[in-house]
C-alpha cells in the first residue's frame, strides 16, 4: 500500500511532458447582417508576432467607417485587410459601418497568422453566430 | 526594504581603470547614469543599495566583499542590515528509534522506492529534454534575410538565449565583409552609426532577448555578391561567458526586396507574417517596416535600379481611406 501511495504521489508530481503553448488566433462575428458588422478576434497566450484580418465586402457596397482603420483595400476582390502587429492576448473588436444592409450569409472573412510551432501560415474562417 | 551597503569609491575607480572599463559601461550594466557612477567613485564611502553593489561587482568581475568599505566595520564588511542567522543541520541516524519490523520494511522497500524515483526522473528528463544535449549556458543566433538589393536597408536580429541569471549585460560585436553602413540602437532612443564593425552593450532580461540593428548594403555591389557576417558576444557574471554568434552568416545581393523570400516580386501574407515573426525585434531598434507593408498592400513591386528603390505597382490594391 505504501509503495502504491508513493507511485501515485510521484505520478501526480510529474510535470506535463509537453506544454502546448502555440499562439492561436480565432475570429467570430459579434454582429453580422445589416449595416453594422462586428468582428471579435480572440488571441491566445502567447500571442503571435502579428496577424491579418480579411473581410470581404459584397460588390457595390462601400465602407463608411471602420474601427480600427484597415491597412488597405483590395479592390479586385473587395477585401479589407487589417495587419495587427504585436497583438496582446485577449479579445479585440473590429467594427464596420456599410453603405447598405448586407445579409449575414453574404459576409465572409478570414484570420491569417503564423503557427509558432510549424512556422506555417494558418487560415481560419471568421465564424458566424 | 533593500539592504544598504557602504562601498569604497576609490577601490571602484581603481578596479574600473585597471580593467580598462568606462563609466558608461558600468552605468549601463548597473542601470544608472554615468553621473551616479562618478559620484560613487569620487565620494569616499558612499552608501548604495546592495542590489546595485552586486551588479557593480559583477561588472568589475570581483566578489561583492571587495567593494565594501571595511574600515571600522565589525559585522561583515559595510553591510548595515543583513539576513538572520543561518540554521545548522544536524545529522541523525534515520534508523534509530524504529522497531525491528519498521526497519525491515524500510530496508525492503527503500531500494524499490529508489528505483522508482530514478525511473521517474529518467522519464521526465527523456520526455522534456531528450533532444537537448550539451546546450551552452548562453548562445547568440543571428537572423538575416536571404537576399537584399544594393543600396537598400535590411534588418539583422541577434537572439541571445540560454538560462542566464538575468538581468545581465552583454557586449555584442559583429564584423561585416562589405563597406556597409550600420545603425545600432544605444541606450534610450538614440542610435549610433557604425561602418562594418557594429558593436553595442545590451541587457538580457529573461531567457531570450533579441537585439536588432540595420544595415545598408553598398550601392556598388553587384547581383550575386555576398555580404558575410562574423561576430561574438561577451558577458560577465561571476565568470566571463562568451562565444561566437551563430545562425545565418551571409546575405546575397539580388534585385528583390529582402522580405520577398520566394523572389516573385510580391510580398505575400505569409511572407509579411514571417518577416514580423523573425525580424519584429528590429522594429524596437528603430527599423521601419513601412516599405514592407506598402509593398505587401500593393501586391506587386518593381526594382528601380537607378534610384536603388522598390516601387509598388498599385494595380489592385491601396491603402484604405476611412473617416
Amino acid at each position: 500500500m505504501k509503495i502504491r501511495g508513493c507511485i501515485f504521489c510521484l505520478i501526480m508530481l510529474m510535470p506535463p511532458a509537453i506544454v502546448n503553448a502555440a499562439g492561436m488566433v480565432s475570429g467570430r462575428y459579434g454582429s453580422a447582417g445589416g449595416r453594422n458588422i462586428v468582428i471579435v478576434v480572440e488571441v491566445s497566450k502567447p500571442p503571435p508576432a502579428a496577424y491579418i484580418v480579411l473581410q470581404r465586402i459584397p460588390p457595390r457596397i462601400t465602407v463608411s467607417r471602420a474601427d480600427p482603420a484597415p491597412a488597405g483595400f483590395i479592390a479586385k476582390t473587395g477585401t479589407l485587410k487589417w495587419f495587427i502587429k504585436n497583438p496582446r492576448p485577449g479579445e479585440r473588436t473590429f467594427t464596420l459601418n456599410l453603405s447598405a444592409a448586407v445579409p449575414a450569409r453574404a459576409l465572409s472573412g478570414e484570420i491569417r497568422y503564423r503557427d509558432p510551432v510549424t512556422g506555417r501560415m494558418v487560415r481560419r474562417t471568421i465564424a458566424r453566430r | 526594504m533593500g539592504t544598504i551597503v557602504h562601498i569604497d569609491g576609490s577601490k571602484i575607480k581603481r578596479l574600473r581603470e585597471d580593467r580598462g572599463l568606462t563609466q558608461l559601461y558600468l552605468a549601463t550594466v548597473v542601470g544608472v547614469t554615468t553621473d551616479t557612477i562618478s559620484r560613487w567613485e569620487n565620494r569616499r564611502y558612499p552608501t548604495i543599495k546592495k542590489e546595485n553593489a552586486q551588479k557593480l561587482a559583477e561588472a568589475l568581475d570581483v566578489p561583492l566583499e571587495d567593494l565594501l568599505d571595511n574600515s571600522g566595520s565589525t559585522d561583515g564588511g559595510g553591510v548595515t542590515s543583513d539576513a538572520g542567522p543561518r540554521k545548522k543541520f544536524i545529522n541523525r541516524d534515520l534508523l534509530t528509534g524504529l522497531t525491528g519490523h519498521e526497519r525491515k520494511t524500510l530496508l525492503t522497500e527503500a531500494p524499490v522506492l529508489l528505483a522508482l524515483c530514478f525511473a521517474c526522473v529518467f522519464l521526465i528528463v527523456s520526455l522534456n529534454f531528450f533532444e537537448v544535449e550539451d546546450v551552452p549556458a548562453l548562445q547568440a543566433v543571428r537572423s538575416l534575410p536571404p537576399h537584399t538589393a544594393p543600396g537598400t536597408v535590411f534588418p539583422v536580429v541577434i537572439t541571445v538565449s540560454g538560462s542566464p541569471e538575468s538581468p545581465l549585460s552583454i557586449l555584442l560585436r559583429d564584423t561585416l565583409s562589405c563597406e556597409c553602413r550600420t545603425t545600432v540602437p544605444v541606450a534610450g532612443s538614440t542610435t549610433t552609426r557604425y561602418g562594418k564593425n557594429p558593436r553595442w552593450i545590451g541587457r538580457i532580461n529573461g531567457v531570450t532577448t533579441s537585439f536588432g540593428y540595420q544595415v545598408q548594403a553598398p550601392e556598388e555591389m553587384k547581383g550575386g555578391e555576398e555580404i558575410t557576417f562574423h561576430g561574438d558576444f561577451v558577458t560577465r557574471k561571476n565568470t566571463k561567458i562568451g562565444g561566437k554568434i551563430g545562425g545565418k552568416g551571409k546575405i546575397v545581393i539580388a534585385p528583390f526586396h529582402w522580405a520577398d523570400a520566394n523572389r516573385d516580386r510580391s510580398i505575400s501574407d505569409e511572407e509579411i507574417l514571417a518577416v514580423y515573426e523573425e525580424f519584429g525585434a528590429a522594429e524596437k531598434s528603430g527599423f521601419s517596416f513601412e516599405t514592407v507593408e506598402e509593398l505587401w498592400l500593393a501586391g506587386h513591386y518593381s526594382w528601380n535600379r537607378k534610384k536603388h528603390a522598390f516601387v509598388p505597382e498599385n494595380g489592385a490594391a491601396g491603402r484604405a481611406e476611412h473617416n
